[in-house]
Order: structure tokens, then C-alpha cells, then sequence
């Protein structure tokens, strides 16, 4: 009786606990009016006016990927194709699992005019870790699940101990081993996405032409250049330069800040 | 003698040879004078205007400038210099050029004394040149055009273009320029080559008031190097430099002087006594002036404050305006936008005017406004345009008005406040579905909207949806997440803790015993003090017993003294020691002579409680 009891009080505060955190994970939403008149004028024709509606959301503080997906949309309308694959890739951020965004980024990704020196290469271990939940949950998704998943890996052990030997210890046993080793899993994942956004975020290149120098400054320019839309990893900034590499890390050099924007909404706002 | 006639056959014909080809050389390149002054006439009158040209070969002279002479008999009037570059049968000749515009000033015959060169030690001069002035109406002729130099001697070669002349102060004013009144030209100008004077059209303006502040430089001989202009520092007003300089010619006192006006706008920013510092200009050191500051006179302006009570429409805008109103359609829909304009035009402080009071009521949701100007500068008024354009959303259907403007000014020329409204415009809202516009494109739900084309995805919509629980917050920067991964560690801590003191309870019975003794003594003390014949004594017995089971000795049968001992040895402070002691002397007391007990058994079984709670702690 006494066993039930504390495993009760347990799951209350582990679950309160989890409550806690996906209320620190709200954010404030489009309001259906507000994206509704951008929305029309987008219909119009008015890309400016529309782009204009969504942009002052975002400086509104609103963090919705329904907006960053219609910006993207208008922009892509004006032939920004920077700023188109800037905002596709923000809503991936945020909706990773919506196949409009997908189905859009793709498109924009197919036809955009290749950069022969920076196509992307093998990416480093980090990355791969990463990627195991980039396609599939928000950073946000994958900090509330490797937290529950940590939870459950307790209770179960709490439970283990409890109980006495049998098959129901044994086989809490074995669901306790698979449940730490999905935290260790997400976990990772989790931690490396965190650590690749603080390090080296993913940004694009929004201006149509950037040539690549060699050192932060105009004098030791080089035959590469950067064309609208491509990928690129932030690896540094100097005042008003900013060191950039290709995905693989095989071309590195630098380049005016005011020419790259960090996809990472999250980074933007801290 | 063979081989001498052979030598001599040979250097005849080359010293023939050489003989011929240096009076041709020096036929074909005449030796180039390194100074050469000329005039373009010598016979004028006291109305006409020479021009003295000096010419310096610049290979021979080096950096050498000329001396001029003391000209007695003439005035200049205006100055110019120039460099040329020409090339003949592979000779390059640079030569610099300096003009002088010469007005007699007596008649007779009039000597332009040598003009001298010193190069490395030696002296080059020129001949004196002798004009004959005559006496004139007493109406001195415009002054000429500056003209390219002449180059008496050589040709220029297209592949060798001459350099332009540099650049100088009248080289600059065009020579159609506007004449001015001679009366309007300040007293303080006689007799000077440079005047600077600065005026205001208002000394008296009010507050925010336009005020046109006018700078003219008057100059009679052109410097040669450009005089640089120094504005004054407008502290304390808001100020627009009119971007075209005027030009003007003017005869003063038999001078003629070309005139250079400068203009800015200011509005008064401050109220009371302002004072506008100096303009100067600066003329650089030449050949013929050591150079120096011109400045203006200061001006004191005494600024007005606004009349007081302004209609509560007035946000600081100062002139004379009117107001108009646009909409880009009059039938719209619920949630389709009306761009809205107003535009104020006219006079005045335009660029401050602040966004009007809008006031669109509950029918309508409104965005940020975009604020676009134009302004011009004519005759002596700064006007112009401002547009305030706003996005409005109807919130229903049916026929809404967006309401009039009031808009408030102050207009000093009348000294008063002005307040003009505009109409108010009626909008026909119609309901999603009745569109008048084109209705293939209008979507019919507020659910996810296609348009026309849905299979080009670059034209999808959506709109938002609140399936989500997890928001995209700033989760993972919050402190708090961070810390929630702690709560398992505590709940661990104490679930062991727990777990560790049920095992040992369960397996330890002089623990259990240890552990329960507290708990039982208070429950025989209850039970205790229902018999209250036997209370102090059974009371006395619980204690004993309870000591028994701390102690894990049996303790019942010992006398006081032993009793102590023994607790002595466990370590009881004294005080509590003393209390024990207190309660077994009082409960053998009340047991052996109840009528005459000091304490009551009720009394003595809450002292015990009381001890045994203090005992459970110490021990």
C-alpha cells in the first residue's frame, strides 16, 4: 500500500513537472485574422503590402511556421529567392513534419540556380546525430521527449526496485534498458542540435552575389562567389564579417554579416 | 693618297650634311621664349576692358612664378590662369597662362611696366606695353567671357588636348546671370574687392514659423583659388539649405561685382532670444592676395511662442495647408483591406507635421501607417506634400463610413490657429463570396485557401491551426527546463532514503522496538488516563517502560538512584534527567496519596507526554 502510494506521488510530480515544461514551450500565436489579411493581399497580388503583414508578426514576437511559410511563399512571388529559402527553412524549423514546407523548400531547392564550387558534402558526425530527429520534431518536441523519456526511465526503476523478484520485475527491467537507451538516443540528438545551432548555425545567402575573401576585409578577395539561396555554416563573426563554410567544411572564407541571415529564429531572439 | 682622297670624299659630303641639317633644325623649332606678355588691344577707353596675357614656358621656368609690376593707371577686374600642353615634330611645350582684366582708370598714355622672371639666378622680363585710354561715357562695359588662352607659336596636337583651365570662382558663374538692383546692394560694399552679408526675411517669427535665411558674396576680383563657404551653426533651429545657388551681376559705385546668393530654410525650434553666429568664407593665399576670413554680420532673432489654446487637432504643424482624403476602392469585402490616404499639402514646417488623429471607430482594424514627403523650394516658400497611408480592414458587412479628419495649424501670417476637416467616405462592405473583384480567386472557408492554380505550389496559403500542445517557444534557453531534469535525482535521493529506513525497520526489531517506542508510550498514556485511580502510577510505568525500550535495558524494578545512574551513562542532559526524576517522585506520590497531590494525574500524564517527546528527540 505504502509502494503505491509513493509511486502515485512520484508520477504527480513527474507529470506536473512535464506540464511545466511544455507550458514554458508556449508561444504566441498568429492571431487567424491577422494571417487572413496577409493572406488577401497576397491573393491580390499585393507580395509587398502581404510581406509587410507577416513581417511585423514576426516582429510581433509571433513564432508560427504557418506565417514563415506564407512569408516565404510572397517573397518567393517577388523572385527573392534568398529570403524565399531563408523563410521555407525557418518553418521547417517549426513544423518539420508538414509536407507543404517540404514540398515547397524542395522546389525552391531544385530550382534554384546550383552554386557549382558549394554543393554540399558529407556532413560530420555531429550532424548525422543530429539529423536523427531534425526531420521529424521541433527542437522544442525533442527537449519535452528527452525529458519524459528521462522521467519514464525513472519511474521504471522506482518501480523495479519495488517490486520483488518475477517476471513482471524482469520485464520492467528490460522496458527500463529501452527506455534509457531511447533517452540516450534522443538525448544526443537533442544535445547536438543545440550544440550545431550555437556553433555553427545554418544560415543563407540573401544578397544575388557575394564574393568569398580570404581574411575580413575587402583586400583579400578570391575567385568564389556566393550566389541567392545557397547553404551555408556561420563559423565566426568580427565585427562586421562574418567566417562561413559549406556543409562538408571543404570552403571557408568570409564575408560581409549584412549578406547572410541565420535561419535559426531561436538564435535571432536570444 | 689614294686612302686621303677616300677620307676626304667622304667627310665633305657628311660636313655638308651637318651644316645643312642644323639650320633646318633651327628653322623648324624657333627658340621658345620662357616669358611673354601681350594685350589683345592698345587703344581703349575708360569704359573698355584689356586682357593682359602672361604666358610662362614651364620646362624652362620650372616652378618660378612671375613678378607683376605695380599697374598705375588700371584696375583689375578679373583674373584667370590656365596650363596648355602641345607637341611639334616630337618638341612637348607646357606653358602656363595668366589673364588679367585691366579697366583704365585715367586716360593718357598708360605703361604696363616689365614683368619679370627669375630662373636658377637668371632674369627673364618682357617689354613694357603701352596702352592709349581714352575718356568713355562713364558706363563700363560687361566684363568679357574668359577665353582660352592664345598660343602664339604652336599648334595644339589632337593627341595632346590642352588641360582645362582651373577652376575658378567666375569660372563657375555662368555670364547670364540676372543683374541686380544696385539699391539693393549694402552701403559697406564700396570700395571693397569682397563683401559677405547675410540677412533674414522675419526677425520677429513664431515658434516652428518658416524663416528664409540669405547669404550673398559679392566679389569684384575673382580669387583664383575656390573661397570656401562656412555655414553658420543653426542651434536651435531646424534647418533645409535650398540645394540652387543664385548668380547675379552688379554695377556699384563704377565697380562691377558678380554676386553669389546662398539661401536656407529654418523654423525656429526655440522660443525667445536666438541669436544666428556669423557666416564666413575663406579665400586661400594667391600671387596677388595674402588670403583671409570674410564673415557676416550676426542676426538676433526674437522668436515668438504659439498663442495659447490650440484646438486639441493641432500637433505642431505651422504655415498655411489643406487637407485631402483617398481611398483606392469604395466596395471591398470583410477582411479585405482598404488602402486609405491622407494627403496635406502647402506651406510650412511640412516635414514635421506629425501623423493626424486617427479615429477609424470599432468597424474597422487598422495597420501601421507609412509616411511619404515631397517638398520644393520656390520663390522664397518652402512647400510641399505629405501622404499618410493606411491599411483598414472592415469588421462587418454593410455600408462604413471612415470618419472625417480634423487637422489643426497655425498660420502666421493670420496669427491664429486654422482647423480644416475632411469629408467623410463612405464604404460598401460586401460578405466573403460576393466579391467585386474577380471571384475565381476569392476563397470560400477560412480553412487552408488554394488559388486559382493549386498544382503550382508556390501559391499556397495557409492559415494557422492550434493542433500543436508543443509551443516553439524559447523552451531550451529557459533555466527552468534545465533544472526539471534535477526532480528525478531528489525524488531518487528520497525514495532511497526511504527505502534504506522500511528495510531496516523490517528486518531490525530492536530498531522497529527503537523506532515505535514514542508511538506506544503515547498510546498506553491514553489508555492510562481513562483510569484515573491508576492514572499516576500507570502514567509513571509508561515512562519506566519507554526508557526500557530507548535504552534497550529493562530498567522496571530499579530504584531512582539507579535509575540515574543509568541514564547518566547514555547520556541524558541533566535537565531532563531531573524531569524523569520529577515525574516518577510525582507519580509515586499520587498513587500512594492521591487526595493530597500537588499535581493532578491529568496534569502528571501531559508532563510525561511532554518529556517523552523530548526524550524521543535526544535519544
Amino acid at each position: 500500500m505504502r509502494n503505491i502510494l509513493i509511486l502515485l506521488i512520484t508520477a504527480i510530480v513527474l507529470i506536473s513537472s512535464l506540464v511545466i515544461a511544455v507550458d514554458l514551450s508556449s508561444s504566441k500565436r498568429a492571431g487567424l485574422e491577422n494571417i487572413i489579411t496577409g493572406n488577401k493581399l497576397f491573393h491580390l497580388g499585393k507580395y509587398d503590402q502581404a510581406i509587410g503583414i507577416y513581417e511585423q508578426l514576426i516582429d510581433q514576437g509571433i513564432s508560427d511556421s504557418v506565417v514563415y511559410f506564407n512569408l516565404g511563399n510572397a517573397y518567393y512571388q517577388q523572385g527573392d529567392i534568398g529570403r524565399a529559402m531563408l523563410n521555407y527553412k525557418r518553418a521547417k524549423q517549426l513544423a518539420p513534419r508538414d509536407s507543404d514546407i517540404k514540398m515547397n523548400l524542395e522546389f525552391v531547392e531544385r530550382n534554384m540556380i546550383s552554386n557549382e564550387d558549394f554543393q554540399p558534402t558529407a556532413s560530420g558526425p555531429l550532424q548525422s546525430i543530429a539529423n536523427l530527429t531534425q526531420s521529424w520534431l521541433t527542437i522544442n518536441e525533442s527537449a519535452i521527449l528527452s525529458l519524459a523519456l528521462w522521467f519514464l526511465f525513472f519511474f521504471l526503476y522506482m518501480v523495479y526496485r519495488i517490486l520483488n523478484k518475477g517476471t513482471i520485475r524482469t520485464s520492467i527491467g528490460y522496458l527500463t534498458f529501452l527506455v534509457i537507451f531511447m533517452f540516450i538516443l534522443i538525448g544526443a540528438s537533442f544535445g547536438s542540435r543545440i550544440i550545431i545551432e550555437n556553433t555553427q548555425p545554418d544560415a543563407i545567402v540573401i544578397v544575388s552575389e557575394i564574393t568569398l575573401n580570404r581574411e575580413p576585409n575587402f583586400e583579400s578577395t578570391t575567385e568564389l562567389k556566393l550566389k541567392n539561396g545557397t547553404n551555408i555554416k556561420l563559423l565566426d563573426t568580427k565585427g562586421e564579417w562574418i567566417k562561413l563554410s559549406t556543409a562538408g567544411f571543404t570552403i571557408q572564407g568570409w564575408v560581409p554579416a549584412s549578406s547572410v541571415e541565420i535561419v535559426n529564429v531561436d538564435f535571432l531572439r536570444t | 693618297m689614294k686612302k686621303f682622297n677616300l677620307f676626304l670624299l667622304l667627310l665633305i659630303p657628311l660636313v655638308l650634311a651637318l651644316t645643312g641639317v642644323i639650320p633646318v633644325h633651327a628653322q623648324t623649332s624657333p627658340a621658345k621664349p620662357v616669358l611673354f606678355a601681350e594685350v589683345d588691344r592698345t587703344n581703349i577707353s575708360t569704359d573698355d576692358t584689356i586682357i593682359l596675357t602672361v604666358t610662362v614656358d614651364m620646362f624652362e621656368a620650372s616652378l618660378s612664378k612671375p613678378q607683376m609690376p605695380a599697374l598705375t593707371g588700371f584696375e583689375v577686374i578679373g583674373r584667370n590662369n590656365a596650363t596648355q600642353i602641345s607637341m611639334l615634330n616630337g618638341d612637348m611645350t607646357v606653358q602656363e597662362t595668366y589673364q588679367y582684366y585691366l579697366r583704365p582708370v585715367k586716360t593718357g598714355e598708360l605703361i604696363i611696366e616689365p614683368i619679370t622672371l627669375s630662373v636658377y639666378g637668371s632674369t627673364y622680363s618682357t617689354d613694357p606695353i603701352v596702352i592709349q585710354a581714352s575718356q568713355g561715357t562713364g558706363n563700363p562695359n560687361p566684363l568679357p567671357q574668359s577665353s582660352r588662352p592664345s598660343s602664339p607659336n604652336l599648334p595644339a596636337f589632337p593627341n595632346f588636348p590642352s588641360l582645362p583651365n582651373f577652376p575658378s570662382i567666375d569660372a563657375g558663374i555662368p555670364f547670364d546671370s540676372q543683374p541686380m538692383d544696385p539699391a539693393l546692394a549694402p552701403a559697406e560694399l564700396a570700395g571693397r574687392d569682397y563683401f559677405l552679408e547675410a540677412g533674414v526675411d522675419n526677425l520677429a517669427p513664431y515658434q516652428g514659423e518658416q524663416v528664409l535665411y540669405t547669404v550673398r558674396f559679392y566679389t569684384a576680383v575673382s580669387p583664383i583659388n575656390q573661397p570656401e563657404y562656412i555655414e553658420p551653426s543653426f542651434t536651435g533651429f531646424w534647418h533645409e539649405t535650398v540645394p540652387e545657388e543664385k548668380y547675379y551681376s552688379l554695377q556699384f559705385e563704377k565697380h562691377a561685382y558678380n554676386v553669389i546668393e546662398l539661401q536656407t530654410i529654418l523654423f525656429p525650434t526655440v522660443v525667445g532670444d536666438v541669436q544666428i553666429p556669423p557666416a564666413q568664407i575663406r579665400i586661400p593665399a594667391d600671387i596677388f592676395n595674402s588670403g583671409g576670413t570674410l564673415s557676416s554680420q550676426s542676426l538676433p532673432l526674437s522668436v515668438k511662442i504659439l498663442p495659447d489654446n490650440p484646438p486639441t487637432s493641432f500637433n505642431g504643424a505651422i504655415g498655411n495647408f489643406n487637407i485631402q482624403t483617398q481611398v483606392d476602392t469604395d466596395i471591398t469585402n470583410v477582411d479585405e483591406p482598404v488602402t486609405y490616404k491622407v494627403l496635406i499639402s502647402g506651406s510650412g514646417n511640412i516635414e514635421n507635421i506629425a501623423e493626424p488623429d486617427w479615429n477609424e471607430g470599432p468597424d474597422w482594424r487598422s495597420f501601421d501607417t507609412t509616411t511619404n514627403s515631397s517638398t520644393q523650394f520656390e520663390s522664397g516658400d518652402y512647400s510641399g506634400t505629405i501622404v499618410f497611408e493606411r491599411l483598414l480592414l472592415p469588421t462587418r458587412s454593410g455600408t462604413l463610413k471612415i470618419p472625417s479628419i480634423d487637422f489643426s495649424f497655425f498660420d502666421p501670417s493670420a496669427g491664429s490657429y486654422q482647423t480644416i476637416s475632411t469629408q467623410p467616405i463612405d464604404i460598401t462592405v460586401q460578405t466573403d463570396g460576393n466579391s467585386a473583384s474577380n471571384p475565381s480567386n476569392e476563397p470560400n472557408s477560412e480553412s487552408e485557401v488554394l488559388l486559382a492554380n493549386p498544382i503550382v505550389e508556390l501559391n499556397k496559403i495557409k492559415v494557422p491551426s492550434n493542433s500543436s500542445m508543443i509551443g516553439n517557444g524559447k523552451l531550451i534557453s529557459s533555466p527552468i527546463y534545465w533544472l526539471l531534469f534535477t526532480i528525478p535525482l531528489f525524488l531518487f535521493i528520497g525514495f532511497s532514503a526511504w527505502r534504506h529506513y522500511s528495510i531496516r525497520y523490517q528486518n531490525d526489531a530492536d530498531y522497529r522496538i527503537y523506532k515505535g517506542a514514542a508511538k506506544k508510550a503515547h498510546r498506553s498514556l491514553m489508555r492510562a488516563g481513562r483510569n484515573p485511580n491508576q492514572a499516576s502510577s500507570s502514567a509513571v510505568k509508561v515512562l519506566v517502560y519507554y526508557l526500557s525500550e530507548k535504552m534497550n535495558q529493562r530498567l522496571a524494578g530499579l530504584t531512582l538512584d539507579e535509575l540515574s545512574v543509568s541514564l547518566r551513562s547514555v547520556g541524558l542532559k541533566d535537565d531532563l534527567l531531573d524531569q524523569v526524576q520529577n515525574c516518577i517522585m510525582l507519580g509515586e506520590m499520587g498513587s500512594y496519596s492521591p487526595d493530597n497531590h500537588s499535581v493532578s494525574s491529568k496534569e502528571l500524564i501531559q508532563q510525561i507526554e511532554d518529556l517523552i517527546s523530548k526524550l524521543d528527540r535526544e535519544l
